[in-house]
Parts: structure tokens; sequence; C-alpha cells
């Protein structure tokens, strides 16, 4: 009953919503919100979401394979704002369908246009899809690899931080400090062909042994560019350390051999104008302790982790018609990423984790925020056994 | 004495906002800034031009109390304020433009941006592409505006109501209100 009537608060209040801010035609009074939000009156509910449907067929080799189709994400934002200065922000995430996530939480408190605090769980600002990974926002079906393999997109975690905007200069910061991976748990999380995937923590009963701190400066001063520079620094998170007694030597040093230290650092741009774009990012992380980590694990996890991808894209409707609201993007991705760029001397590197993907596609906007997708992929490494893999991926993105 | 003299001549400089009720105090000097900046070294007034409900119903939209404004400079109209707020993904932003007498755009800014995501289009660089534009300007995004990357919505949304103001702003003219 309860659930009930908190339900029918959220659609009621977004319809409310919906219904004073709309946008766009000369009759619109949206100062009737403002007002409502300056005053402090009541509270405001925001309801947003987006959508990636997808469909990747394997293709061209000597063995069959089916296709895949998936209900990839659904998710529904819900946003709360109290008063002026403070808001509350959900992301909740169903994903395949069958696993549901929290992948933001956090209340904002804006101090001043230079100082906001932010507290809960976090998206880490590393390279552009982790933090702007809105499926209408990027080309192609699926997000690029690099943004999964090193990245390890989505990547969220539990903290709090500062973030603010230095407008004459247009520049804007973000500072937080968070927990880290889980690199153990009693077994290793951490692993060679996509690093820290397995140990993201997503805020689920997060352990917490030692602060990560997490920064990006983004500059947009230029007409059309964007450019971002991320810092990633700190440990891993064990379980090993829970109930140690401080003067046990070697359970300590055991325990010391189950967290990894890592340094990542990205850059990353975006440029738009009129009907072209491009973007691009290089990641490069170093991490540390790795040899007692693996020996003490059997993981393969490598010590440097590399990788950039260049894309670019063009609105080819711009021929036809300069007023038509239809777009259709054609774009081209080269990717290059290795988990292994390197790896201490008596380990051998796996060469099939020095991976080349390219990407070729479509991206059909039908309104701002429903884009209709298809490309095709062809993935390699640098083992001779390995085979190349091709696919083709269709899907619907939409964001609202 | 001459402190009392320089002190009045400040204020006497300084563009009042105070009786704009609706913005916030950090809002308001933001826009007496940005007004001052383009008329410098001038006495700057303002008188609200207010329209009867029954005028709006005509003209087909709403003018809300303190949100457009005559600039006065040495009894003459120098141009005019409008003030409003827009939404961005999930907040409202507040936004002032600045018309010269014939109604083309002199200065947009954003006087608050309240959530986190596309306060970007905070950035002069943005804001200065709306300069010299009128009702009659093409503004299409990505074409005659360039937006900024991770900010669409908030790009998008401020074209849309500088594009509202310069129609609202022609619409009174042609029915003598500026």
């Amino acid at each position: 009953m309860k659930f009930k009537s908190i339900l029918v608060a959220i659609v009621f209040g977004s319809s409310i919503n919906a219904q004073v801010t709309g946008t766009n035609s000369n009759t619109n009074e949206p100062m009737n919100t403002a007002q409502n939000i300056i005053s402090g009156n009541g509270g405001k509910i925001t309801v947003s979401g987006y959508g990636q449907i997808d469909y990747n067929q394997q293709f061209a080799d000597s063995v069959r394979h089916n296709g895949k189709m998936d209900v990839h994400r659904l998710i529904t934002f819900f946003g709360y704002q109290f008063g002026e200065k403070t808001f509350f922000v959900t992301e909740i995430e169903m994903e395949h369908v069958k696993e549901l996530y929290v992948e933001q939480a956090f209340v904002q408190h804006n101090i001043n246009q230079f100082l906001n605090f932010r507290a809960g769980l976090l998206l880490i600002p590393m390279g552009i899809v982790n933090e702007y990974h809105e499926p209408t926002t990027f080309n192609g079906v699926e997000r690029p690899n690099i943004d999964g393999k090193i990245i390890p997109t989505t990547w969220r975690e539990m903290g709090f931080g500062f973030s603010g905007k230095f407008n004459a200069a247009s520049l804007k910061y973000q500072l937080y400090l968070v927990n880290g991976f889980l690199s153990y748990d009693g077994e290793g999380k951490l692993r060679g062909t996509d690093g820290f995937r397995k140990g993201r923590q997503k805020g689920a009963e997060s352990i917490f042994s030692f602060p990560n701190l997490s920064s990006k400066i983004d500059y947009y001063g230029i007409k059309g560019l964007k450019l971002g520079l991320s810092g990633y620094f700190g440990k891993s998170q064990s379980t090993a350390y829970e109930g140690l007694n401080y003067d046990n030597e070697a359970a300590v040093s055991h325990a010391d051999s189950t967290i990894v230290g890592t340094s990542m650092i990205g850059l990353d741009f975006r440029y738009k104008v009129k009907g072209f774009q491009a973007r691009g990012q290089v990641i490069y992380a170093n991490n540390s302790n790795v040899k007692a980590y693996n020996s003490l694990t059997g993981k393969d996890l490598g010590e440097e982790f590399f990788g950039y991808y260049i894309e670019a894209g063009y609105d080819v409707f711009r021929f036809f018609k300069k007023d038509l609201n239809l777009e259709l993007n054609l774009f081209a991705r080269y990717e290059n990423y290795d988990t292994h760029h390197k790896v201490y001397s008596e380990m051998d590197q796996n060469l099939s984790f020095d991976r080349t993907d390219i990407t070729v596609g479509a991206g059909l906007k039908l309104a701002n925020g429903a884009v209709l997708k298809i490309d095709y992929q062809r993935f390699t490494d640098l083992d001779i056994n390995t085979a190349e893999r091709n696919q083709i991926n269709a899907g619907v993105a939409v964001w609202f | 004495m001459k402190t009392i003299a320089f002190c009045l001549t400040l204020c006497l400089f300084t563009f009042n906002t105070s009786d704009i009720d609706w913005l916030s105090v950090n809002a308001k000097k933001k826009l007496d800034r940005t007004i001052s900046k383009i008329w410098k070294d001038k006495i700057i007034f303002k008188k609200e031009i207010l329209i009867p409900i029954e005028d709006q119903k005509k003209l087909g939209f709403k003018v809300k109390d303190q949100s457009l404004y005559e600039i006065i400079i040495e009894d003459q109209i120098e141009g005019f304020l409008f003030i409003d707020s827009k939404r961005s993904k999930f907040d409202l932003f507040d936004y002032m433009v600045v018309l010269n007498k014939d109604l083309s755009i002199k200065k947009v800014n954003i006087l608050v941006y309240r959530e986190d995501y596309g306060g970007e289009i905070c950035s002069p660089t943005f804001l200065k592409q709306f300069n010299g534009k009128n009702y009659q300007s093409k503004l299409k995004l990505g074409e005659d505006v360039q937006g900024i990357s991770g900010a669409t919505i908030s790009c998008r949304q401020s074209i849309s109501g500088v594009k509202i103001i310069t129609k609202k702003a022609k619409l009174l003219r042609e029915n003598g209100y500026l």
C-alpha cells in the first residue's frame, strides 16, 4: 500500500513537472517552477531514462554463431531537488533484463559555482564514456572496448568529493575520494584480460581499506572542442586485512600481497563542428605489487595497461537538406588496447591481450534522444593462434 | 566626506538589481556585473516593462513580473533586458539576454546553473556565439551554434531560450511595447 502511494506520488509529481517545464513553445512559463525551487517550496522529482537494445551477430569464420538479441540496458533516473542548492540523483539499471544495479546514487550540494560537494555512489571521471554513457551520446551499438577492458565502464564507487567550474577560464574540475577495486575476497579478482573489471565493487557492500583519489579536469574554451585530463591513484582493497592482528607479521605480509597499487591517467578530446565530429582518448595504467599479487592468487594481471582510440564521423544528410531534422552519422573508429602492455620479467606476455578493433557504422538520429544504429566490427589481436572475429551489430538507443 | 562621495558615486554606477525578488543574491550580482561591463562607467537605470494580463493573452505568451526591463542611460533607452529560466537535464538554470535597440542580441549570460552536468554552457566561448543574432537568425546546434560535448541538452535548451526571447521581443515591438 505504501509502495503504491509512493509510486502514485512519483508519477503524479513527474507529470506535474513535465507540464510546468515544457520547453518548446512561446507559451511555456518555467518561472513557476523556478520560483518554486528558489523559494524552496516543496520538493521536485525528475524522471529520466535511457535504453540500449542490441542485436549482435558474429559471422565469417569456420563455425556457426547464433546471434544475440538483448535488452542490454534499461535505466531510470530519479532526481529530487531539495530547495535551491541540494539535489539527489539515482540511476537504476536493469541489465540484460535480469540484473539490477544502481549506477549512481549521490547527494550534491552546490556551495557556489566554484565548489560543489557530492557524496554517495559516484561515477569515476575517467575518459569519455564512463561519465557520459548514455547510448545516444556515442557512436556504435556497443561502447568502445577500451571503456570496458581498461576503464571498467560503468565504473562507479562509493565516496565523496568536490567539483566546480571556472567559467572565465572554461575549466571544470572534479576531485573525489572513493573506495578502490576489490582485488581479493578469498581469491584474486583482478586479471589479465580485463584488468580491474571484476574488481569493481559497485557500492554493493563495498569493502573499504584504503582511499583512492579520482580527478578530472575538462577544458571547453575552444568552440566545438572539449579536452579532458583524468587521473586515478590508489590501492585496491582486500578482505585479507579483516580481523588481522597488527603483530602478526606473516599474516600482514600475506595480506599485503593481495592488494595492487594503481595509477591511471587518461587524456580525451571531443570535437564537433558542423556535421563533422571526432573524438579520441588515450589511457595508461601502471600497477604496482603485481608480482606478489599474481604469485599469491595465480592471476595474470599485467603491470601496465595502455590503450587508445580515435573516431571520426560525418552527418551525410547535410548534403541533401540542411534543415532536415534527421541525421545520418557515418563513422569509423580505430581502437588499440593492451592489458599486458608491460609484464614483469618472469611472466609471459599474453599477446592475445594486445587487441585492435575496427568499427565502421551508421547512426540514424530520428529525433533528439532516439537513434537507430548499425555497425560492423573486426576484432584482431597479436596472438597468431587467435582467429580474426567479425561481427555486425544493430540496435536502438534512446535517452530522455 | 570624500569617502561618502566615493561610495555615492559607486552606488550610482552600480546597476541596481535588488528589487528582482525571484533571483538569488549571486544571480543578482552576476546580472549587475554583466550589465555594468556592457556599459562601462555609465549610470544605468532599468525600468520594468509591464504587460497587462489581457494583452499577454492577445499576444499569446506570458511575460512574468520582473522578467523584462528597459535599460536607460542618460534618459535614453539603450536596450532591453530579459531574465528567464530554462531547464537543463534535471534542473532549471536562470539566464539573461540583453538586446540592443534593434532587438539584436548584445549579450547572453547564465546567472545560475544549478546542476553539475551541462554547466559548460556558462563558458563565454559558447555564449559569445549568440552576440549579434536576432529573431531571424538561424540558431541550429552544430550548425550555427557550436555545442559542447557532454552539455548537449543544456546547449539546446539555452538556444531554445534565446530563440523564445528574440521572438517575444519581436512580437512585443510589433505591438508597441518595446
